[in-house]
């Protein structure tokens, strides 16, 4: 509904036309902290098979009809084989990315900026659009996992699916636990998961109302290190079968090397430079992010 | 010691179950209010919630005394509205122990709703839930336990009130006479095989109902 105020967005160049991914734009002051950050993801390929029954999903979150995964089938860079949808934000602590994946999901609101998603306006201070946490179809994964205490596995997954009858709810939560491999783990309690498994299940809690996008928030600093490999192949694997773009927010070069087709490096509030990962490791460009890739896990 | 004489113990309860429930309506919404600052001037209400708690029970019942008296603002609604005077009745009774036990149950709350990790909020709203639904599914339930040591102080509040039931229920035996009450008319007329018989049955049946509370409140361990 909003035209084209995209005229000074400008930050990157890019001209306007531009295809429904994401769009970002925030000036923001917590303090005496300012995120001050534009970028833009653009959609992905096409998912290459979607083994959720997203109708459902769509139904249970109401109208919108916006399809994340525009079929626009060029793969604007990279290979169409992995790390398909991916993006990292990647930065120091106090860079401002998990504050950036705050103001994406709606729980952080920003004194002016935009932003949009498949075409949709999330956020707009010029109109004074902000549409609360609920109606963004926006999913959140934290880095504690954050799951219900009190519920079980399957209460957990099947928490956003609460417009579903029960018997299909039941039933999604089934696929959703085959599909993080956890199937048969209805029943347990949260505590007595091991980091990865509860991280996994809060992949499948956040897949389940059938998100635009997922945000990934340091999911896998609690985990050790042989548990981190396996959940960054699972992620790579769950982000090529939906299809779901994600943001996954780390200081981790090897979660960037392993996972992200697009990197935006952040600091110190500010996007110090953005672009396919490849390019980017290879050629950081300016001093500044070159300093910023040097600094292995920060 | 006739059935009659066991009035005010089966008052007592009556009169304090209904204030600890009245209590739960109103505090417990008072309570997440407060714990989530979303009230405008927290600290003034705070203090206006808590102040029960603190001031002399007969300071407490001469207010009530002046609110649902004959002439009082309350009294004189409740009159309108043909439900008759307020004055020494039950119902002022319960009013006494609901006024005096709802502080217990809103500091209890309070720390329990002020306990919960927001995160476990948050979640929950990306997850398209409503505020109500999630204060209801998620906050409700973390609080849980804190709730219930709530309930149980509350509770016992009711039970024990003196003070200000004296002043606006008085001692209708049969009638508004409840156990706390009923003990000290007992002694003062001498009767005391009377306030013995009525002071342990009344520590039994509370420490019992306690007791339940707290079971209760272990079996939500996750």
């Amino acid at each position: 509904m909003v035209g084209d105020a995209a005229a000074e967005t400008a930050t990157h160049g890019s001209s306007d036309p531009s295809p429904p991914g994401l769009d970002v734009r925030l000036d923001d002051r917590v303090g005496d902290f300012r995120l001050e950050v534009a970028f833009k993801v653009a959609p992905t390929a096409s998912p290459t098979q979607d083994p959720r029954p997203s109708r459902e999903g769509s139904t249970a979150l109401g109208k919108d009809s916006t399809v994340p995964a525009e079929a626009s089938s060029d793969p604007t860079e990279g290979s169409t084989s992995s790390n398909a949808g991916v993006t990292a934000l990647f930065g120091p602590s106090g860079a401002g990315k998990t504050l950036t994946l705050r103001h994406l999901a709606g729980l952080a609101r920003a004194r002016s900026g935009r932003i949009r998603l498949g075409g949709r306006v999330l956020f707009d201070s010029a109109t004074g659009i902000h549409l609360p946490p609920r109606e963004r179809r926006i999913g959140l994964v934290f880095q504690e996992a954050a799951l219900f205490p009190h519920l079980s596995v399957a209460g957990n997954v099947g928490y956003g699916m609460s417009g579903l009858r029960r018997d299909e709810r039941a039933h999604r939560i089934d696929e959703l636990l085959e599909l993080v491999r956890l199937p048969g783990y209805e029943e347990r309690r949260p505590r007595s998961l091991s980091g990865g498994e509860a991280q996994r299940v809060a992949l499948a809690r956040a897949l389940a109302p059938g998100p635009s996008l997922l945000l990934l928030d340091e999911p896998f600093a609690a985990l050790d290190f042989r548990v981190r490999r396996e959940l960054r192949s699972e992620l790579l694997r769950l982000s090529r079968l939906t299809g779901i773009p994600m943001i996954l927010v780390t200081h981790s070069l090897a979660d960037v090397r392993a996972l992200s087709r697009t990197l935006i490096l952040l600091d110190r509030g500010r996007v110090v430079a953005s672009g396919p990962t490849a390019h980017l490791l290879a050629d950081p460009g300016t001093p500044e992010a070159a300093a910023l890739l040097d600094a292995e896990e920060l | 010691m006739t059935a009659v004489e066991l009035h005010p113990l089966a008052l007592s309860f009556q009169v304090a179950s209904v204030a600890t429930l009245l209590s739960l309506l109103v505090g417990l919404p008072l309570a997440w209010l407060l714990a989530r600052r979303r009230l405008p001037g927290t600290d003034f209400w705070t203090v206006v919630v808590l102040l029960p708690m603190v001031l002399p029970p007969t300071v407490l019942g001469y207010y009530l005394l002046l609110l649902i008296g004959r002439s009082g603002p309350l009294g004189q609604v409740s009159e309108a509205l043909g439900f008759g005077r307020l004055v020494f009745t039950p119902t002022a009774a319960v009013i006494a122990a609901f006024v005096a036990s709802i502080p217990f149950l809103i500091r209890a709350a309070q720390a329990g709703f002020e306990q919960v990790d927001p995160t476990y909020e948050e979640a929950a709203r990306t997850l398209g839930r409503s505020e109500w639904a999630i204060a209801v599914t998620v906050t409700l339930p973390l609080a849980w336990r804190a709730i219930l040591a709530g309930i149980a102080l509350a509770f016992a509040r009711a039970v024990g009130e003196f003070g200000a039931t004296v002043m606006v229920a008085g001692s209708i035996p049969g009638r508004t006479r409840t156990g706390s009450v009923a003990i000290y008319d007992a002694v003062q007329a001498g009767r005391m095989n009377d306030a013995h018989l009525l002071a342990l049955l009344l520590t039994l049946t509370t420490a019992g109902a306690l007791l339940l509370l707290t079971r209760l409140g272990r079996g939500r361990g996750w």
